[in-house]
């Protein structure tokens, strides 16, 4: 019970701060935007064939982009705050805290996948058909996990930088282009593939753009498994690195220092 | 109250005077050493150049999987040019950095104006957007097999800097507002360069947008410098494209001058409620 307590106060105490500050959930006033900018581009190509990829993607976007902003505060927020010194005395787990923290932006975040349809409806005249809503359901659950698993291992290896911003920064649009978010894995170039393939959000975007658009769901099992495999992959290497880190701080008596 | 505020002047000791060129000198030095401890060149040519490459590569690419070659050129060339403006919108975090320092009030009574000081702010900014947008506008289009006509293509080059002042006027406008809601800049900032990304030519035309949303982009930056650059592209008459580029100009004055009107009334509030240090 213990580990799903400690999960429970991250989520808890990340919704307080989101109350105290909704500025926190900016992608959500950005999503409609780069809806209008994907959707604009593909009404006046006549390519509304392809429209769904424009309400999937900002719904991606901001789902990548709140996970790394909350990755690259939090521990260096803590650390800065002097209140990391008072976590190492705690017998909780930093991992499953962060984790905790990082699902509750995931899920508010996903409000942006509702905009974005929202605005291609009533922005633009087209109808997104949603053919297989049960799968549209699963497929967002695992790109919330397999989106904050992999948020909280950023969020361990960014302790360690002192150019934290850069990294931030220099990780949205690489992730974007390689984890096929709008255009699918197929319009990049054949030596890239291979590459986004370890990306999870290659896979989730894959499985919502068949959950979506398919009329008959393709490699549905292998979707779902690549997507959350690589997402828990991610979480087992971050409880390891954390672990690292946190034994290291203690050792050099650094825990303050920020 | 609004009329008192307006009415109060910001008084300034006569006494010493700083000529205009001396405030401007030490922006430039101050801007530059602020760069540099921002960023190394390992980590700016690396980190933040990268990332910006990447981003209108992003946009060239969604705009090949909707549309086909033409598409993909004119979106290129459209979000290698914005990025002067998207980092000329930085001055809005550093205008509220600023203010958070408390440098407001002792500026209010030094001997020069604060205007021109918190409005240069961003400076370093600007000049990174320009290196970026050239080095797009340049390097980009030829790696995505949609080269530009080239030596023709270097006519649009002196627009860029016409394009990244504009944008700067424009943030420094959202920045006198963020000084008044420092909780919001990055919001601010956000809705200052995306609506610009969406509706002033960046990705599709502006006659692709409603009548209302037209106007409005007739006055946010980019969008006559970019048609004054897609002309030159299309070898237009000079007229036409001399047109534009003043249209641009114009567009950026206006905001300079409305930037500045916003940022001395925050000042003049700030004195009347004896909030200015805080940020009221």
């Amino acid at each position: 019970m213990r580990p799903l307590a400690e999960l429970g106060a991250g989520i808890r105490l990340q919704a307080a701060l989101i109350r105290g500050a909704p500025a926190q959930l900016l992608v959500l006033v950005t999503a409609p935007l780069f809806s209008a900018i994907f959707l604009s581009l593909a009404v006046s190509e006549g390519a509304t064939a392809r429209v769904a990829a424009a309400v999937i993607g900002p719904g991606l976007m901001s789902l990548w982009l709140i996970a790394l902003s909350i990755a690259a505060t939090f521990l260096s927020e803590e650390r800065f705050g002097g209140r990391l010194e008072l976590f190492l005395s705690t017998p909780a787990s930093l991992s499953l805290v962060v984790l905790g923290r990082i699902l509750a932006v995931s899920v508010a975040s996903m409000l942006a996948f509702a905009e974005s349809w929202l605005v291609a409806r009533y922005g633009f005249g087209v109808v997104v058909p949603v053919r297989h809503p049960g799968l549209v359901v699963i497929a967002l659950l695992i790109t919330a996990l397999s989106s904050s698993f992999t948020a909280t291992l950023l969020s361990s290896a960014f302790v360690l930088s002192r150019i934290l911003h850069v990294y931030q920064n220099s990780l949205s649009y690489p992730v974007y282009i390689l984890g096929g978010v709008v255009v699918p894995l197929s319009g990049l170039p054949g030596w890239l593939q291979p590459v986004s393939r370890v990306i999870y959000l290659s896979w989730c975007a894959d499985l919502l753009r068949n959950a979506l658009e398919a009329v008959r769901p393709q490699d549905v099992g292998l979707d779902i498994g690549m997507g959350l495999g690589l997402g828990a992959l991610a979480l087992a290497a971050s409880v390891l690195l954390t672990r690292h880190i946190l034994d290291a701080l203690r050792r050099n008596a650094t825990a303050g220092m920020a | 109250m609004s009329d008192t505020i307006h009415q109060m002047p910001v008084r300034r000791s006569r006494a010493v005077r700083i000529r205009p060129a001396d405030v401007a000198r030490e922006a430039v030095i101050f801007a530059a050493a602020e760069m540099r401890a921002t960023f190394t060149w390992r980590a700016y040519l690396s980190g933040w150049l990268l990332r910006l490459m990447l981003q209108t590569i992003f946009f060239a690419l969604v705009a090949g999987y909707f549309g086909d070659r033409v598409t993909r050129q004119h979106v290129l060339v459209g979000n290698a040019i914005v990025l002067g403006c998207l980092e000329s919108m930085v001055i809005v975090l550093m205008m509220a950095q600023e203010r958070q320092a408390g440098t407001l009030p002792l500026l209010v009574i030094a001997p020069a104006s604060h205007i021109p000081i918190y409005l240069g702010r961003g400076l370093q900014w600007m000049a990174s957007g320009l290196v970026s947008s050239t080095v797009a506008f340049a390097i980009l289009p030829p790696l995505l097999g949609v080269p530009l006509p080239w030596p023709r293509a270097a006519l649009a080059l002196p627009l860029i800097p016409l394009i990244c002042v504009s944008s700067y006027c424009y943030a420094c406008f959202l920045g006198a507002v963020g000084l008044k809601n420092m909780s919001i800049t990055w919001l601010l900032l956000n809705l200052g360069y995306l609506p610009v990304m969406t509706f002033c030519g960046v990705n599709v035309p502006v006659s692709f947008w409603p009548l209302p949303l037209r106007v409005i982009a007739d006055g946010l930056p980019v969008t006559h410098g970019l048609a004054a650059v897609r002309d030159v592209l299309a070898a237009a008459p000079a007229g036409t494209i001399l047109g534009q580029a003043a249209l641009e100009a114009v567009v950026g004055a206006c905001w300079l001058a409305v930037a500045s009107l916003a940022l001395n009334r925050v000042v003049r509030q700030g004195i009347a409620t004896g909030a200015l240090e805080f940020g009221g």
